[in-house]
């Protein structure tokens, strides 16, 4: 039977999206575009057009917070991507134990990320942590981890590892799964070596499987938000504060609505154009 | 298997495109209505209140269980109170009597703790929205006037005021007036009372007794560098006998507004006493409100800040110590001295998590002056949009009743006077150490006000925080980290209207 008017049976999911992402939008784009302070004798948005993002154009914290976040982005997906395939990899090989790997890979990710900064706050503690306990036992100095400006950005780009490797290593897990046997029988039998199986057919193959879990953790890490209020509250100082933290900080530690609603919505932006970017030049769409 | 749609590049900026074009609309609709508000007046002046220093007369309580007995508890009988604070003395001492309250009014309590960053962002969220969450908040005296500007906080003297909500058994003036003062709203021309102090702090020192006999130290240098020489000399002899592991000494040093700045704040005002503007606004202020803090003495101040926080006398990464981090360390027994707030005494008696118990003991911080121990009060407020502030105010006077607060005395920093004539702390008995109650009680008469405590403080102090942070971790030379900072609060207070 043909339905009479089929865009009629959306609108019950349209007005649920209105309210749940659109509004939500528009309120903070709208904010955004206003003074607002909440501690002042009459905390009312007053619209001040694009001054927000006039005053985000001369503020140095935007840019040091901006490289922050992509420096840790870059971090941390440096880690979890050779880290998560080399274990998909290692699981899809395996005869034994394969569900059991599997349903422990799962286990960083149903952990708070709350919890886990927490528990790598203990273990980067200078004086009863566990990595400098190790460190000292092969004889390597010791390290400050998140007390030292230097280390702290890569010591938060391990912890953001250890959570979502597990993420990578599923997403690829399943794609290497799904990956056609009969290339591999035509490349085995003219002779390619593993190395060039690998490269020439297994990448390619699981490249739309790649970009999927990139843009999830691109996503992800840009918003990195959890662990760094748990393990070090945007410091020693300024240094790890990322751009989310700044906006947050902005927003909700100095009241300033207006001009955090801005960098958030700066941020917004910045995750579609990566996305867009990384679309563009791999050609998944 | 039917046809797969795809999404090109040009669909996808399309998609983007669309979303926020219904944003824009939706936020311009939304902008032309909130136009047509009247805008806000100009900033108001702020008033501030020099605290004066007055002398505590003795008053003697017997302890009972049912505070002012004749008092009609009953009144709310069946509502439910919400209480937000954070985990200090007082609020942890008062949570195992909680039950006590519901049973003697029949109300309800759900009593909620959050570190003190986090119960400050809660609650700034709570009173600006006006969900009303929270009926009863903590309140510090850094948040007086962010929250006195906007009145977020309740006025509490027609309370105070209303005999049928208090009766005169509560005796106000056993609270001292200066600490009523200090919890005025100094903005608006009736400084009402906006929180009732129920828990008192300043910063002290807290060395070990125990060591600081065994290798002969001064518990009283007179100044900030001879102590700083001692904590060598100790580090030094503690590397001597092979202890790799502890420490001399320990302050804060992370970032936070009203975090390294309050133990900051008192170097600040030790080297700005020479110039004689130790007192507030003007040791981070001048009169017309530029910040002076970066100045020759500011920097000084944060350069033996620093030195103080050295690899010879402090535990790796002090830039990381906050407040919770230093206790820590100090009962844990990796720290042999530390400097933080005197409210911490129940957390260094608690045998469950102390080492220390009855090793230590505290006194003043070697300033030029010891009245610049920095003030600190934990009072309770009512929120402007609570729906049961009748019921948040019974639980108010029973959580400052000379009865209670002399019944849990040990377990907090008491803001009562009665409540320090309790025997523990008339003549200490062990573990309170003598020492402690005698400077603790001398700063409540006596400890000045000496942090930015003004509107913007969240903004303006986190700033301040960062600079020193940023020293203490290298990141930054003090008089760079300090300059930075000062042009940030000069940023804040020019948009807030202090100046051009």
């Amino acid at each position: 039977m043909k339905m009479k008017n089929p865009p009629l049976f959306l609108l019950p999911s349209l007005i649920v999206l209105l309210f749940i992402t659109i509004f939500p939008l528009a309120y903070v784009f709208y904010i955004s575009l206003c003074d607002y302070v909440l501690y002042r004798a009459n905390p009312y948005p007053i619209f001040n057009g694009f001054n927000n993002y006039l005053v985000m154009v001369f503020d140095p914290e935007f840019y040091y917070a901006l490289l922050r976040s992509l420096y840790m982005m870059g971090l941390a997906l440096a880690i979890e991507f050779p880290v998560g395939l080399i274990i998909a990899l290692s699981i899809q090989r395996i005869t034994i134990g394969k569900s059991f790997f599997s349903i422990l890979m799962v286990i960083p990710l149903a952990l708070p990320p709350v919890v886990v900064a927490i528990m790598f706050r203990i273990m980067y503690n200078p004086i009863i942590g566990v990595f400098n306990y190790f460190l000292k036992m092969i004889g390597i100095a010791e390290r400050l981890w998140l007390d030292s400006v230097v280390e702290v950005i890569p010591s938060l780009a391990i912890v953001d590892a250890y959570i979502w490797t597990p993420f990578i290593v599923l997403v690829l897990l399943s794609g290497l799964n799904s990956l056609p046997k009969e290339q591999y029988e035509a490349a085995m039998i003219d002779g390619a070596s593993s190395w060039q199986i690998f490269r020439r057919i297994t990448i390619p193959l699981l490249m739309p499987f790649i970009i999927i879990a990139l843009l999830f953790r691109i996503m992800g890490l840009l918003g990195t938000f959890d662990i760094i209020l748990a393990s070090t509250g945007g410091g020693p100082g300024t240094a790890s504060q990322t751009l989310y933290y700044y906006a947050y900080s902005v927003t909700f530690t100095y009241l300033n609505f207006g001009y955090g609603s801005a960098l958030t919505v700066v941020l917004l932006y910045l995750m579609v154009i990566i996305s867009l970017i990384i679309l563009k030049y791999v050609k998944i769409m | 298997m039917g046809k797969e749609e795809k999404i090109d590049r040009r669909k996808y900026i399309k998609y983007v495109g669309a979303g926020a074009a219904v944003a824009a609309a939706a936020a311009i609709g939304y902008g032309i209505s909130e136009l047509t508000k009247p805008p806000p007046p100009k900033p108001t002046t702020v008033v501030t209140t020099v605290p004066t220093t007055i002398t505590i007369p003795t008053t003697v309580v017997t302890p009972t269980t049912t505070p002012m007995p004749t008092f009609d508890w009953r009144q709310c009988k069946g509502e439910s109170i919400k209480v937000l604070g954070v985990p200090h003395a007082y609020t942890l001492g008062l949570e195992p009597s909680i039950p006590e309250f519901e049973r003697l009014t029949g109300i309800k309590v759900t009593y909620d703790l959050l570190t003190e960053m986090e119960w400050r962002r809660k609650m700034a969220i709570d009173l600006s929205t006006g969900a009303g969450e929270y009926d009863v908040h903590a309140v510090g005296l850094s948040s007086i006037p962010p929250y006195a500007k906007p009145r977020w906080l309740e006025p509490l003297d027609p309370y105070l005021e209303d005999p049928t909500l208090t009766p005169p058994e509560y005796d106000k003036e056993d609270i001292p007036k200066r600490l009523w003062d200090q919890v005025r709203d100094p903005i608006h021309v009736d400084h009402p009372i906006l929180a009732v102090p129920a828990g008192y702090s300043n910063v002290c020192y807290y060395y070990r007794k125990d060591i600081w006999e065994k290798y002969g130290l001064n518990p009283n240098p007179k100044t900030l560098e001879e102590r700083h020489e001692q904590h060598v000399e100790l580090q030094k002899a503690l590397r001597r006998e092979g202890i790799t592991d502890q420490y001399a000494y320990v302050t804060r040093g992370a970032r936070g507004a009203g975090m390294v700045d309050w133990t900051f704040a008192l170097y600040l005002a030790n080297y700005a006493e020479e110039q004689g503007k130790h007192r507030f606004p003007y040791l981070w202020f001048d009169e017309d409100w530029n910040p002076v803090f970066n100045d020759t003495q500011g920097v000084e101040a944060l350069e033996k800040y620093v030195e103080h926080l050295g690899p010879d006398v402090a535990p790796p990464g002090p830039a990381g110590y906050d407040l919770y981090k230093v206790v820590e360390s100090f009962i844990t027994g990796k720290v042999m001295a530390a400097q933080t707030g005197t409210d911490h005494q129940p957390t260094l008696n608690n045998p469950e998590r102390s080492v220390i118990v009855g090793k230590w003991e505290a006194t003043w911080v070697p300033v030029k002056r010891l009245e610049l121990c920095s003030t600190w009060i934990w009072g309770f407020g009512i929120n402007w949009a609570s729906k049961h502030k009748k019921a948040a105010w019974l639980f108010i006077l029973w959580a400052t009743s000379k009865e209670l607060m002399s019944k849990i005395g040990t377990r907090i920093c008491p803001t009562r006077l009665s409540a320090w004539e309790i025997p523990e702390y008339k003549q200490p008995i062990p573990p309170i150490p003598p020492n402690w109650v005698k400077h603790t009680k001398w700063a409540m008469a006596n400890a000045e006000w000496i942090c930015p405590f003004i509107p913007e403080f969240f903004e303006v102090d986190d700033y301040i925080s960062i600079a020193v942070s940023d020293a203490i971790a290298g990141a930054r030379k003090p008089k760079e980290a300090l300059d930075w900072a000062a042009e940030k609060v000069r940023e804040v207070l020019k948009r807030e209207g202090y100046y051009m």
